[in-house]
């Protein structure tokens, strides 16, 4: 019963990734790669314009 | 849709009956077919000690063998490979570990120790690899919290079938190839009987993965190619840096640990404490019918109340069912009942944590910048055998302390015996 409710307690106060922020995740990590890939992208048209 | 989950079902079904085969019978097999006669005990002890002590070490690997899938990129992708590899080698070491290696059990068991030992971990080290690649596929099947929860659903659900299978065919097909291959009459078991049931169940787990093999797809994302090469000493780093993995981590180790060690316990509570061993064996049967039950409400439940509502809420019904183990004294109907609240939201709050673990995935890829599938996953399988070997220390010691062992009856049990056995199997877990 200790050992039950310590990791219950745990759960509820320390475990914080829910469904809803891991759907925010996904969103921000959508948009990052995104931007990334874009810049990737902008630098190596510039070292071929040069 | 439907063809990948019945895929993935039934590769987790051939998978369990192949665990549930290595993990019960084989014990079984050793002691009561393989050796026979003068000097077994302790021969059959050699054996079961090596078992042991390879998957103690095995355990440490966990990781690194989600490295090693992480890593891989084929056209089949990244798990397939592993798996198909997996089941193929594993299965050829079943039926090796079911077999008396041509003989040498009975004409030179020096050289069948050793023979064995390297049979095991090579077997061990595929079973395990089968198992990160089977298991670490979730994140790989969708970023989609609902399609996660399912396809972890039917998974568990085909385990739950492939584990309870094996208790139900183990003996008609033990005793059917036992007249089949030593022509034997009635219930006699003989080695050749076990092969065949090994061989039996070796196919099944291979036909399992080669349904997941072919019909279950790894998405493409943008998400999913985010990826880089994870070196070996990085693996426990890409781990600890993973806060919510770890505190998901510690809380499920507390779980599993208090789940397992009051689980192993009940029997000793049935013959120490009623006095009824033969009691027993109804515990199984409700755990497996409830079992069947809990894994299928799983995805109903959590879209109403949450992970963390299936998680915290189970657990809080498992505090109902061990405040009832205490009132049940020695009536075994009442254990029954309090095992029921006991274990019916196990199978939930496993698939509760299983999916934390998978969406963890992502939340380390946003938080390191690295996407870790395989290392991410295999901290479930690790932290499961984790709480296995040390609940088997901890049985052990509470059999003892509580002076519960050999031929003692209910009334050799003093007061101060079952207090401790009480601590051990109710207040601790």
């Amino acid at each position: 019963m200790i050992l039950l409710v310590v990791s219950a307690l745990i759960y509820q106060f320390k475990v914080t990734l829910s469904e809803k922020k891991h759907a925010e995740i996904v969103k921000k990590l959508e948009k990052r790669i995104k931007t990334e890939n874009a810049e990737k992208a902008a630098d190596t048209k510039a070292e071929l314009d040069n | 849709m439907i063809k990948q989950y019945l895929s993935y079902a039934l590769g987790a079904f051939g998978h369990d009956a192949f665990y549930a085969t290595l993990n019960t019978y084989f014990a079984i097999f050793v002691t009561s077919a393989l050796f026979v006669g003068k000097g077994a005990a302790a021969e059959a002890g050699i054996v079961t000690t090596m078992v042991v002590v390879i998957r103690l070490i095995e355990i440490a690997f966990d990781p690194m063998i989600g490295g090693m899938v992480d890593n891989t990129d084929t056209k089949m992708g990244k798990f397939k490979p592993w798996l198909l590899a997996g089941a193929i080698v594993s299965s050829i070491g079943l039926i090796l570990m079911f077999s008396s290696l041509f003989g040498l059990a009975d004409s030179n068991t020096s050289i069948y120790f050793l023979v064995f030992g390297i049979v095991f971990v090579i077997m061990d080290i595929f079973y395990s690899f089968k198992d990160i690649s089977f298991w670490s596929m979730l994140p790989a099947l969708s970023v989609d919290t609902k399609v996660r929860n399912r396809f972890g659903t039917v998974g568990r659900f085909g385990s739950t079938l492939g584990s309870q299978g094996v208790i139900i065919v183990i003996m008609p097909l033990v005793i059917y190839f036992s007249q089949k291959f030593s022509g034997t009459h009635g219930d006699t078991q003989t080695r050749a009987g076990w092969l065949g049931f090994a061989i039996v169940i070796g196919l099944v787990s291979l036909l399992g993965a080669l349904a997941t093999f072919f019909g279950t797809k790894e998405t493409k994302s943008l998400i999913r190619q985010n990826t880089e090469r994870t070196r070996f000493r990085d693996v426990f780093k890409v781990i600890g840096e993973n806060d919510q993995l770890m505190w998901l981590g510690l809380s499920y180790l507390l779980f599993a640990l208090s789940y397992v060690v009051t689980n192993s316990l009940l029997i000793y509570y049935f013959r120490y404490v009623i006095g009824n061993s033969n009691a027993y064996s109804v515990i199984g049967g409700v755990t497996a019918i409830l079992g069947i039950i809990s894994v299928p409400l799983f995805p109903i439940i959590v879209s109403k109340i949450t992970r963390r509502g299936v998680y915290v809420g189970g657990i809080c019904m498992m505090l109902v069912g061990y405040l009832l183990f205490n009132f049940a004294g020695d009536s075994a109907i009442m254990m029954y009942i309090a095992d029921a609240i006991f274990f019916f939201p196990y199978p939930m709050i496993f698939l509760a944590a299983l999916m934390t673990i998978t969406d963890s995935v992502e939340y380390g890829q946003w938080k390191n910048g690295t996407r870790n599938e395989s290392v991410t996953l295999s901290v479930r399988p690790l932290i499961d055998k984790l709480a296995g070997a040390f609940s088997t220390g901890i049985v052990v010691i509470a059999a003892v302390q509580a002076g519960m062992t050999g031929n003692a009856k209910p009334s050799d049990i003093t007061a101060h015996g079952m207090f401790i056995f009480h601590s051990f199997i109710f207040y601790m877990p």
